[in-house]
């Protein structure tokens, strides 16, 4: 036939074309990407935490939290004269945190008793809570406040226990908050009608835009933590507030009950990680 | 937050004769002098770090000049190659004479 040799080419490119855009769909859509499985911690740390592994900015605030707590309080005493100029005494004590110890005070986290112990024992004035993370404008230089010196000393506690697992009890007096917790934990909040539960337990690992939603084992071992966004040291309590603020909910008061139900049960959930404060996070 | 001039320096993995990664971060405001003081109605004055060095047992091994472009609490990662033993030391110096250092050890 006169046409054959074209013909021939003709279909031998089409058939070319035909096996590229087969092959294509599986490489387009991911299938392809022989990525080795992702290490194990990635998945509740949204892959920053090698990040943080190297370097950490928040390790700088590990060393004003220790300055703090060796600085002595209105009645002389320091909380290294009670637990060890290197908090010694402390060592493991933040994995326990938070705990129930009687009915009349409810759920105690790290944040209300170092407050306990500085009016208590130290007979000075209570640090304030980290309701703002972002340094004023306007005093770009002094970066140090009573909410920073909470947040650093903090830190610092917390750091005593990196390593150790975290054993909160959930049983006994603390299970009825532990309850609460739960029912907060698992009910859907705000305009958008999401619970804890929605983003992180359901789709735990997927991505929320450019962040991968970290699934809650693992969560509170990383808090305090770095934010790059913020660039800052954020608590677990203004978290829980930011992401009030995401499904458009009331935004929950720090250190206050639901708050504070809530951080016993989702601590408890991460019962047997070890502690690595400061985290890191994007 | 970090105080003023608080800084870290951490140099990964150190291998000899091998270009060895050292990020380095200083808490600094980095103020432009542009910016406008939202209780006082006035500019904020011009607070950043001009030069930065990177001294390797005495020989200086990385140099830079920053300005207003360079953001809060700068962050920067360079590459050296360490021959021997020694301390690597971070200098930043800024516009209003403040000069801030941080010592690492590697070891190869």
């Amino acid at each position: 036939m006169k046409h054959t040799k074209y013909t021939v080419i003709g279909g031998g490119t089409l058939l070319a074309v035909g096996l590229s855009l087969v092959m294509a769909v599986p490489i387009v859509f991911g299938q392809q990407e022989a990525d080795e499985e992702p290490p194990p911690y990635e998945q509740s740390e949204e892959g920053a935490e090698k990040i943080g592994a190297e370097f950490n900015p928040g390790d700088i605030d590990v060393e004003h939290g220790h300055d703090l707590f060796r600085a002595a309080g209105a009645n002389g005493k320091s909380c290294a004269s009670c637990h060890g100029d290197n908090g010694e005494g402390l060592i493991g004590a933040a994995a326990r945190y938070p705990m129930v110890v009687s009915r009349e005070e409810g759920v105690r986290n790290l944040e209300l008793q170092i407050n306990q112990c500085r009016t208590q024992r130290m007979d000075s004035e209570p640090y304030e809570w980290s309701a703002q993370q972002f340094t004023n404008l306007s005093h770009m230089g002094d970066y140090v406040d009573s909410r920073t010196d909470m947040r650093n000393m903090l830190l610092y506690v917390k750091s005593r226990s990196n390593g150790i697992p975290i054993n909160i009890k959930t049983d006994g007096i603390a299970h009825e908050y532990w309850e609460k917790g739960k029912r907060f934990y698992w009910s859907k909040r705000g305009q958008r009608n999401l619970s804890c539960a929605n983003c992180h337990v359901m789709n735990g690992g997927k991505r929320l835009g450019p962040v991968r939603l970290s699934s809650p084992r693992g969560q509170a071992a990383k808090f305090p933590v770095y934010t790059i966004a913020t660039d800052a040291v954020e608590t677990l309590q203004f978290r829980y507030q930011t992401c009030s603020r995401d499904v458009r909910a009331h935004i929950l008061d720090i250190n206050t009950e639901p708050a504070l139900n809530l951080e016993l049960y989702h601590n408890s959930l991460s019962n047997g990680m070890p502690y690595r404060a400061p985290g890191f996070s994007l | 937050m970090a105080k003023l001039g608080d800084a870290m320096v951490r140099v990964i993995s150190p291998r000899k004769g091998q270009p060895t990664l050292v990020k380095a971060v200083i808490s600094h405001p980095m103020n432009s002098g542009d910016a406008t003081d939202p209780k006082t109605g006035k500019k904020i004055p011009a607070h950043f770090v001009k030069k930065v060095f990177g001294d390797f047992n005495g020989k200086t091994i990385f140099e830079a000049d920053w300005s207003i472009s360079i953001s809060r609490n700068p962050y920067l990662a360079y590459y050296f190659t360490p021959t021997e033993s020694g301390v690597l030391k971070m200098t930043w110096e800024d516009n209003l004479g403040g000069v801030f250092t941080k010592e690492a050890n590697v070891s190869v």
